[in-house]
């Protein structure tokens, strides 16, 4: 019986090693050495695995109905669209390269500047690849916060997509003047005990950075790179702050939405008076949706919220890259851009420089109907923060569990 | 042959990837494998002692006892009480009910219910009960984890009274209980001394499986538990995704200690039991 398990054992033990370690014998030329009619050539037929947040039904009717139709018509490309966010991709992408896979799963993916970071850590992107793209030369890279992403440089790793600030979205029932600073939010909150909290989740980390930001006289402290004691400092009064808030969050602030998903539901329930949105349009789709109450807006207060962009990359294991890099090429054309910004579409601001687009091209973007809800674009430029370097983010989110939640 | 094989390709197909997980969960933990490791340390394990692993566990332990001994305490009362109303079966047919519905659908309903802004909640305003719905109790997301006990009460009570009423049948409790009463028992004596026993053995195979298994409950707790403590199964894996890529090797140290308590206890239980059993 024992001989049968040994023999079991080794035999399992050689088709797992057998199974992990064929390193890839490729002799092909990378679609970054080609040109680029070479790389629209080689992507026809190409089958392309895109990862990317599905969490909204506007977003992803964008997708397939525009996009991935758009991609097979005029390049003959297969568009596959796969859920999953963040430290989802990076997982998925670190155990391929830690099991020694010859080809991702992904090819390309939606990603935003801490994913970015922890890409780059596990050196997980394919790169530089954006240089290639003929559309790049609309995107507006001399805008900080188009062209850097979290403080730091992009380096032709990832392509801009859109462009977006965080705002607030409150119930004007509920809340007659809104808070424009940090200290004018304590006194709302202590006046309206139970109709305010904070996720826990990628929102309330911006909202809360926004309010760190916000209370240092200058907000270029934080550009560069990671400072442990200004971190220190001014996170430490910023818990400070929120502990003496706490008792006056909704359910006391014991326990808090672990989502901005729940927050919009809280909100949309009528039990809060405040939901927040990475994206500074989300309040119109939202309404146009009928899930939040037709009087309902938004607003970016005076001491500024973070406006950043999110990018599209591409996997270095991809077995499909120059099909990602022409699929990419199109999502940043003036076309595809253009579909995106619209309000009733996604209303997601573009990359592009209006500037620096063909004439026809300028009118039609210039032209674009207005926002009803959400507050004008040009309007919350002057009140827009940078991202700062992610250690900021990944130290906040952390200790606003240790500090705040877990209290 | 066959009597050979089972035994075989249980290990192969079932012990082997079990073994071969916790193996690399393991070697993860203590940084041997892993694409950001820098070498061999114990700084992850020494990390776990640090509150948040100890206080998922207790929780997750409270959680666990509760909801257990709740749908035990639940299906023995009923049994007691109400067993000939069970005999019949259209009445005995509903309690396979609760079993097939998936726990996140019943953890939605719960909190469809209690909620704040819940269908209990609205009730209570519109019937003038409470002014407004901040003052709604909180039964899902608070501290003592009642939504979850709901939904698991939901869930195990009619399994655990389908097995009662088996094993009340199968062992003859009823004849039991004839002979003790007219040797002059009273019936208390006949339910605690006689009958609870013989059950209680039968059940407690299954008591503890549950134990195990609503301990590492994922989905209900990530619907209805508070921000913290966690549930031990949430917490892991929130520790693998986070956005700090130095918390895999935490996650990997929680995932490995929390196996190796819950092998052991269930060895340690499962042979106390069978040497009762042998008594």
């Amino acid at each position: 019986m024992y001989k049968f398990y040994i023999i079991y054992l080794i035999a399992l033990t050689l088709i797992i090693s057998g199974c992990s370690s064929s390193p890839k014998i490729d002799g092909a030329v990378e679609p970054v050495d080609m040109i680029w009619q070479e790389i629209e050539e080689a992507a026809s037929g190409e089958t392309v695995t895109m990862m990317m947040w599905m969490g909204d039904p506007l977003i992803n009717r964008y997708m397939s109905d525009y996009v991935v139709q758009k991609v097979k018509e005029q390049y003959g490309i297969t568009l596959e669209i796969v859920n999953g966010q963040g430290t989802q991709i990076v997982s998925t992408l670190m155990s391929e390269l830690e099991s020694g896979r010859s080809a991702s799963q992904i090819d390309m993916m939606w990603i935003n500047g801490e994913t970015f970071y922890q890409l780059r850590q596990i050196d997980g992107l394919y790169g530089p690849f954006t240089q290639k793209l003929p559309n790049m030369e609309f995107v507006d890279l001399d805008n900080p916060f188009i062209g850097v992403d979290f403080q730091q440089p992009v380096d032709g790793y990832e392509a801009p997509w859109g462009n977006v600030q965080f705002t607030l979205i409150y119930d004007p029932d509920d809340v007659e003047n809104p808070p424009q600073d940090f200290s004018e939010f304590q006194q709302w909150v202590n006046q309206n005990p139970g109709k305010f909290t904070i996720p826990t989740d990628f929102s309330g980390v911006t909202l809360l950075k926004s309010w760190m930001i916000s209370m240092a006289d200058d907000p270029g402290l934080f550009y560069g790179e990671f400072n442990e004691e200004i971190y220190s400092e001014y996170s430490g009064k910023l818990w400070e702050n929120i502990n003496s808030m706490k008792p006056d969050f909704w359910r006391g602030g014991e326990t808090f939405p672990n989502s901005v998903a729940q927050l919009h539901q809280l909100f949309a329930n009528g039990e809060l008076a405040f939901t927040m949105s990475n994206n500074d349009s989300e309040v119109d789709n939202k309404v146009m949706q009928g899930i939040f109450q037709d009087d309902s807006r938004g607003y970016v207060p005076e001491s500024g919220t973070i406006q950043n962009s999110h990018f599209l990359g591409i996997a270095r294991l991809s077995d499909n890259k120059a099909g990602a890099m022409t699929t990419i090429n199109f999502m940043i054309s003036p076309d595809a851009q253009f579909q995106k910004m619209q309000p009733e579409v996604w209303g997601d601001g573009t990359v592009l420089s209006i500037d620096k687009l063909p004439d026809s091209w300028k009118q039609r973007f210039q032209d674009m109907p207005g926002r009803i809800r959400a507050p004008d674009r040009e309007s919350i430029t002057d009140r827009a923060l940078m991202e700062p370097a992610p250690e900021y983010m990944i130290r906040l989110f952390e200790d606003f569990r240790t500090f705040v939640v877990n209290q | 042959m066959a009597k050979k094989l089972i035994p075989l390709l249980f290990t192969v197909l079932c012990l082997l990837p079990l073994g071969l997980s916790i193996g690399y969960s393991f070697l993860y933990s203590i940084g041997g494998v892993g694409l950001l490791s820098e070498g061999l340390t114990l700084q992850h394990w020494g990390d776990l002692f640090r509150g948040e692993f100890l206080h998922s566990m207790l929780y997750s332990l409270w959680i666990a006892l509760a909801s257990a001994g709740g749908a035990l305490g639940l299906a023995l009362t009923a049994l007691f009480t109400l067993r000939h109303h069970f005999q019949s079966n259209s009445f005995y047919r509903l309690l396979f009910l609760p079993l097939t519905i998936p726990p996140i659908v019943v953890a939605f309903v719960i909190l469809q219910m209690y909620s704040g802004s819940g269908i209990l909640s609205r009730l209570a305003v519109q019937s003038g009960l409470i002014d407004g719905s901040q003052q709604f109790p909180a039964l899902v997301q608070d501290p003592y984890g009642i939504g979850i006990l709901l939904a698991h009460l939901f869930i195990v009570f009619p399994f655990f009274l389908l097995v009662l009423l088996n094993l009340y049948q199968n062992n003859r409790l009823d004849e039991i209980e004839r002979v003790a009463s007219s040797l002059g028992a009273d019936s208390t004596t006949i339910r605690f001394k006689l009958q609870l026993p013989i059950l209680m053995r039968g059940l407690f195979p299954l008591l503890i499986l549950y134990i195990i298994f609503f301990m590492g409950a994922y989905e209900i707790p990530l619907l209805l538990g508070q921000s913290s403590p966690q549930m031990i199964s949430v917490l892991i894996l929130e520790k693998l995704q986070r956005f700090n890529l130095g918390d895999i090797p935490v996650a990997y140290s929680m995932a490995v200690w929390y196996a190796a308590i819950c092998i052991i206890t269930i060895s340690y239980l499962l042979m106390m039991h069978r040497s009762k059993e042998a008594i």
